[in-house]
């Protein structure tokens, strides 16, 4: 019983997975989790993994190999350049080391954060593993485990780079010591956010977790992009300077204590102060107390997590079940009847209207990319005004706009994801004439509820902020964002929404995109300070830009009528099969 | 006044229906038809087929072999004039949990086409009737099974269906909710529609079925009346001896016993 179970598919992947499983499941034993339970459990998603990345060959279905997810460690893997460059460049490894791994475990909250809160607090299964003799805390663990699958690959390309650059700069002890120290900042991250998580599940009152946990996500989005802007003050500012001087504050943060692990391993290079060698550092003795802390801080939260985990199950239970209640009727029937005339449409209005506001893939997946857009601007405009001093910048300024217009797509792509995706039966035998029509409708709601209050909000967060000096610039922007936005309704997949059961992998790679599409962001910001030198060339652009926005629209309206357009591709068979399997 | 010459299309017509998943036969040949305002019941022991039969008829599987036709619809070339004409109590009950009851049953009533008033209207006085009237505005996922069950049957037959496909429709359901739904059947069968009848309570089908099919790994292995059926059978009596004798079934005892000789094993 103690062993792995055999994988009934044969599959090595699984069979190598739980084979790590069973060590982690060692390890874990002494905090409540039961070791064969656990590799049950953990093989079940597992399973459904694989069986999904099997037919993704043949039916272009997500799949944990799926396109998306292999586009994401791609872009991990690019990304990896720049931190292999900093190792280089950055002439204090401990400086450097603290860098890169204060990347990583940015990198590893943000995922966290947006993607895997989802995956870690699911309640669909709830009904299969209620009546089952298992503890929460297996529960839990294989779930981690299984997230943990995902941030191994993502923080292995991410530190693949990074490990080959330092290895050529500070010989062969560095490689070991600095995928331990990688292990470690995912292990202090992951660890610290998931006791957030589930200390919240433990002590707030079921009715209130999800809104808690949906204020933990964006909390985690915006901390993790906050760290960022603190994270270059130590590239510019050697490590050196800062011991000298008796600044103490760089100590604190959990990535220089991986750093100083790996500074123990190889030693620490002469500090070149103004290019001449000024210092030769030696690890400080409060440093072997943070190593020791890198390896103590996972044991205490591991201890701590176990602790608030062992009522996981029935937590998870009374969470979803406090949801259930009685819903006032919205009133939506103004807008949507000046909106639309079709009854298949309004249909679809007013379901992806009812959804929105409730589905929580929907709520969990898209507020905290919208809070970090709003955070994005107030921060551009922040520092644009007072780097300049003469009022805010306003290509920087209007960042905060072009960052929500470039999330729309992605919003588009949450729109098919839902918990309850199995209710689909109820399209596949409804007589929808047109699910065009259907879909035109959600799409009508998207636009009219959520995306323009979304850039309209923004433009005023934007306006408040920078004042009137920037009304034509916002406005241009804001003419760029709808135009994105449009573009990405018009040329993106139409599915019926929350009809699709919602992977890892696929929001992976969203995530993926998401990264691509900031430089779109980036770009248009550069356009935008290229052309504000000419007020007439700004407003020219902004003229060509409304008459663009209008002839979309119009694309949009025609396209939305064209039944091909319309992805019905939902395969019942494979999904009963994963879920009998399952 | 009906044609002899061209008497009206079946309600249900299988022409050697097959179907496997992932290589396995589930469906072989099957053949039956179903005259207007007949209620079918079809039985069969579990993984005989039944729900892939419904799912067929229904729509919801594209891919099989042989002939299906639903309203002298064909359920592959004209699926959406089938599914106008139909109504679905599935077996399994998945909805969306966060939309109410009403925003549910207007969502089935626009895709069927219903005037928003007309769906309320019907809605409240069906849910009444079933006591759930005072659910109208609460969430799904606030439904007890037997609550789902009964808004299942209200969303079937809120666009008044001229064909009905029950697929287990007591599961769950209350003494007075099946006294209900056995009279609702009786009471649709007089108004003229025709009923797909998938049980595994063989004495209400016995009951309020006009005939039986049953099933048994993928083929009808008995088809008619229940006096039929009976008349032809060894074991007689009810429909539940008829059933174990067709189905090749009657060990269960022995089977009863093999089961606790099982729990017993390596007790010793």
């Amino acid at each position: 019983m103690t062993k792995p179970r055999r994988p009934r598919e044969g599959s090595r992947l699984v069979s190598f997975t739980l084979r790590l499983g069973a060590l982690l499941a060692f390890v874990l034993r002494p905090f409540g989790v039961d070791r064969a339970r656990f590799l049950a459990l953990l093989e079940v998603r597992l399973l459904e993994d694989i069986g999904r990345g099997r037919s993704a060959a043949a039916e272009q279905r997500p799949g944990m190999f799926h396109g998306g997810m292999v586009m994401t460690l791609v872009m991990y893997l690019l990304f990896g350049v720049f931190l292999a460059l900093v190792l280089f460049h950055v002439g204090e490894p401990l400086a450097a080391l603290t860098l890169v791994l204060g990347v990583v475990m940015i990198f590893v909250t943000m995922t966290l954060a947006s993607e895997h809160i989802g995956t870690l607090f699911e309640t669909t299964d709830l009904d299969v593993l209620g009546p089952l003799p298992v503890d929460g805390r297996t529960v839990l663990a294989s779930r981690v485990a299984h997230t943990l699958l995902y941030f191994l690959l993502l923080v292995g390309s991410l530190g693949l780079l990074p490990l080959v650059a330092g290895t050529m700069r500070f010989g062969w002890p560095f490689a070991p010591t600095f995928v331990l120290a990688l292990a470690l900042a995912t292990a202090n991250c992951f660890g610290l956010a998931l006791l957030l998580l589930v200390s919240a599940l433990r002590f707030v009152a079921p009715a209130r977790v999800r809104s808690v946990l949906l204020f933990l996500q964006i909390g985690g989005a915006l901390i993790a992009f906050a760290s960022m802007q603190i994270l270059p003050m130590l590239g510019e500012v050697p490590t050196a300077w800062l011991v000298a001087h008796d600044s103490w504050w760089p100590w604190l943060l959990p990535p220089a204590h991986g750093a100083a692990l790996v500074v123990s391993s190889v030693g620490s290079s002469p500090v070149l102060l103004d290019g001449l060698p000024a210092v030769e550092l030696a690890v400080p003795p409060p440093q072997v107390g943070l190593v020791v802390l890198a390896f103590a801080a996972p044991c205490c939260l591991l201890g701590a997590i176990a602790l608030m985990a062992s009522s996981f199950q029935s937590r998870l239970a009374g969470m979803a079940s406090s949801e259930r209640g009685t819903v006032r009727p919205a009133r939506r029937a103004w807008l949507r009847d000046r909106l639309l005339r079709n009854d298949e449409a309004r249909a679809g209005y007013d379901f992806f209207a009812a959804l929105t506001a409730r589905e929580r893939q929907f709520r969990m997946r898209t507020w905290p990319g919208i809070a970090l857009a709003w955070f994005l601007a107030g921060w551009c405009v922040f520092r644009s005004s007072s780097g300049t001093g003469g009022g805010p910048a306003p290509a920087m300024a209007c960042t905060g706009l072009y960052v929500v217009g470039v999330m729309m797509p992605q919003i588009l792509l949450f729109t098919r994801f839902s918990d309850h995706w199995q209710a689909r039966w109820l399209f596949r035998i409804a007589p929808l004439r047109s699910p065009a029509m259907f879909v035109h409708g959600a799409v009508v709601a998207l636009a009219a509820r959520f995306v323009l209050p979304v850039i309209l909000l923004t433009l005023v967060v934007v306006l408040i902020v920078g004042g009137l000096p920037i009304v034509l610039d916002a406005l241009y922007a804001a003419l760029v964002v709808a135009l994105l936005s449009l573009l990405a309704l018009l040329h993106g997949e139409r599915h019926i929404p929350f009809t699709r059961k919602f992977h890892p992998s696929e929001v992976s790679g969203a995530l993926g995109r998401t990264l691509l599409f900031l430089h779109f962001a980036a770009a248009l910001a550069l356009l935008h300070t290229l052309v504000r030198r000419h007020t007439a060339a700004l407003v020219g652009l902004s003229v060509a830009m409304a008459v663009l926005v209008v002839l979309q629209v119009r694309a949009l309206a025609r396209s939305l009528h064209q039944p091909a357009r319309v992805k019905l591709d939902w395969d019942d068979e494979r999904d009963e099969r994963i879920a009998k399997r399952a | 006044m009906a044609d002899p010459e061209h008497p009206p299309a079946p309600a249900i017509s299988l022409r050697a229906v097959s179907k496997s998943f992932a290589g396995n036969p589930v469906l072989r040949g099957i053949d039956l038809t179903v005259p207007r305002g007949q209620v079918i019941g079809y039985v069969g022991p579990n993984g005989a087929g039944k729900s892939t039969t419904v799912k067929i008829l229904v729509g919801m599987l594209s891919a099989f072999d042989g002939e299906a036709t639903v309203a002298g619809c064909d359920v592959r070339s004209r699926p959406l004039e089938v599914k106008q004409r139909i109504g679905y109590v599935p077996e399994a009950t998945a909805f969306y949990e966060s939309l109410t009851v009403h925003e549910h049953l207007l969502l089935v009533g626009r895709m069927h086409g219903l005037a928003d008033a007309l769906t309320t209207a019907r809605a409240t006085r069906m849910l009444a009737a079933f006591d759930l009237e005072p659910r109208l505005h609460s969430s799904i996922g606030s439904l007890s099974k037997g609550m789902r069950q009964k808004l299942l049957f209200t969303g079937a037959l809120l666009h008044d269906p001229e064909i009905l496909f029950l697929d287990e429709p007591l599961s769950g359901l209350d003494v007075q909710s099946t006294v209900l739904v056995k009279e609702l059947v009786r009471g649709l069968a007089g108004a003229g529609k025709t009923i797909f009848y998938c049980s595994h309570i063989l004495d209400v089908v016995e009951r309020v079925c006009d005939r039986i099919a049953v099933l048994q790994a993928g083929r009808i292995v008995a088809d008619g009346t229940f006096a039929e059926l009976v008349e032809n059978s060894r074991s007689g009596g009810t429909l539940e001896q008829v059933f174990l004798e067709l189905t090749a079934d009657s060990g269960a005892v022995q089977r009863a016993q093999a089961l606790l000789d099982a729990l017993g094993e390596g007790a010793a």
